[in-house]
């Protein structure tokens, strides 16, 4: 049962991959990368409860939420970025 | 039985989100993700990261794909065969080397009881608390740090740029009738993180969230720009305020003493709440 957590999250993790190398468009690369975090944050916390005891381990999960936050503001600076680039794109 | 069923839920979101060709279906589709890992999250007795997951990662985070989507060009060209072939074989390999893991992993005790046995001496209940701000605090001082330099790279960028907005009046009345309960009730939250499930960055988010409902509607705080910028870079002076006073002091970078713990994580956690929720607001806003 807890395998299919690592599974699921290995699954996301290479087909957001897949779509992060085929996709041309910048909206569907940031929305790739976005789920490839989620995969990733998912084995964390597949491996936090992954434990014997009653608790699962709490070191992971704080590591989870700072993932989450530091990657909501690195899309934030994406966008930024992206969004500059390509009015820059249209004013040539 | 549930968890397959939201595993498979967040695993077809997540292929249309990336499959379909409508730039707006992705986001949507994302939308559908971001909710589904939050009820995973739940499932695996994290509700600490549910929290932070549904409003960031799902709310927060599709704002700004409908913005870019709305702002670029959307570029139609399929990807060449090759392109295609090699992603897939890419992708296949390394699912392929992570499924090996499978074989290897099994139930064991990891740092987990560590934190437990040292709870006492953190100054909070809450294990996830006493993780992010006392037993790693290196950690949230150098994530505060990401998040601000983040912000100020996108104000660097862009300070005029339009947002995007709906102008609508039934959101700004409705944001103004509930903006300042969402504020209490974060700040309620981060109050709760000392003892049980909540804490800076929950708070924080949810007060963001509130920030960005009110950006929506296409009116921005009764709050001038300085100050604005003073609450969000707060929670970064705050933290190195308390590191070096107690370095000073004796007790050692980011060390606590122990009676006077509790109160330096509740401040520290306060001024993270209101700063997280003034930076990512700007984020989303894009200027001050």
């Amino acid at each position: 049962m807890k395998e299919l957590y690592y599974l699921l999250s290995f699954l996301l993790i290479s087909m957001s991959t897949y779509y992060f190398i085929t996709a041309l468009n910048f909206v569907k690369r940031l929305i790739a990368v976005n789920i490839l975090g989620s995969g990733v944050f998912l084995f964390f916390v597949a491996t936090a409860r992954n434990t014997p005891s009653e608790n699962p381990d709490p070191v992971p999960h704080a590591l989870v939420l700072t993932g989450i936050v530091v990657a909501v503001s690195a899309t934030a600076l994406a966008v930024s970025l992206l969004l500059h680039l390509s009015k820059q794109k249209e004013e040539e | 039985m549930l968890d397959i069923i939201i595993g498979l839920l967040m695993l077809l979101s997540a292929f249309a989100s990336l499959h379909s060709k409508d730039l707006l279906k992705s986001g949507v589709f994302f939308v559908v993700f971001g909710f589904m890992s939050g009820l995973l999250w739940i499932r695996l007795s994290a509700p600490d990261i549910a929290m932070v997951e549904i409003i960031l990662g799902s709310a927060i985070t599709s704002i700004l794909i409908f913005k870019l989507s709305r702002g670029v060009r959307d570029i139609a060209i399929k990807p060449k065969l090759w392109r295609r072939l090699w992603a897939g074989a890419g992708s296949l390999v390394l699912f392929v080397f992570l499924t090996f893991y499978l074989f290897t992993v099994r139930e064991e005790e990891r740092v987990g009881g560590l934190v437990f046995e040292k709870l006492s001496l953190s100054g909070v209940e809450s294990p996830v608390t006493a993780v992010l701000l006392n037993f790693r605090g290196y950690d949230t001082l150098l994530e505060v740090g990401v998040i601000t330099l983040a912000v100020i790279g996108i104000l660097a960028l862009e300070p005029k740029r339009k947002i995007y907005e709906w102008n609508d009046i039934v959101v700004w009345r409705f944001s103004k009738i509930f903006l300042p309960i969402i504020a209490l009730f974060s700040l309620y939250i981060t109050y709760l993180g000392a003892f049980s499930v909540g804490g800076a960055f929950q708070g924080g988010s949810l007060l963001a969230g509130g920030l960005a409902f009110l950006s929506l509607s296409g009116q921005k705080l009764p709050i001038r720009e300085n100050p604005t910028l003073f609450l969000a870079m707060l929670s970064l002076a705050v933290f190195v305020a308390f590191a070096f006073a107690y370095a000073l002091v004796g007790h050692g970078f980011l060390t606590y003493p122990l009676e006077l713990s509790t109160l330096s994580i509740m401040l520290i956690e306060i001024s993270i709440c209101i700063s997280t929720g003034m930076l990512l607001y700007i984020a989303i806003r894009g200027r001050l």
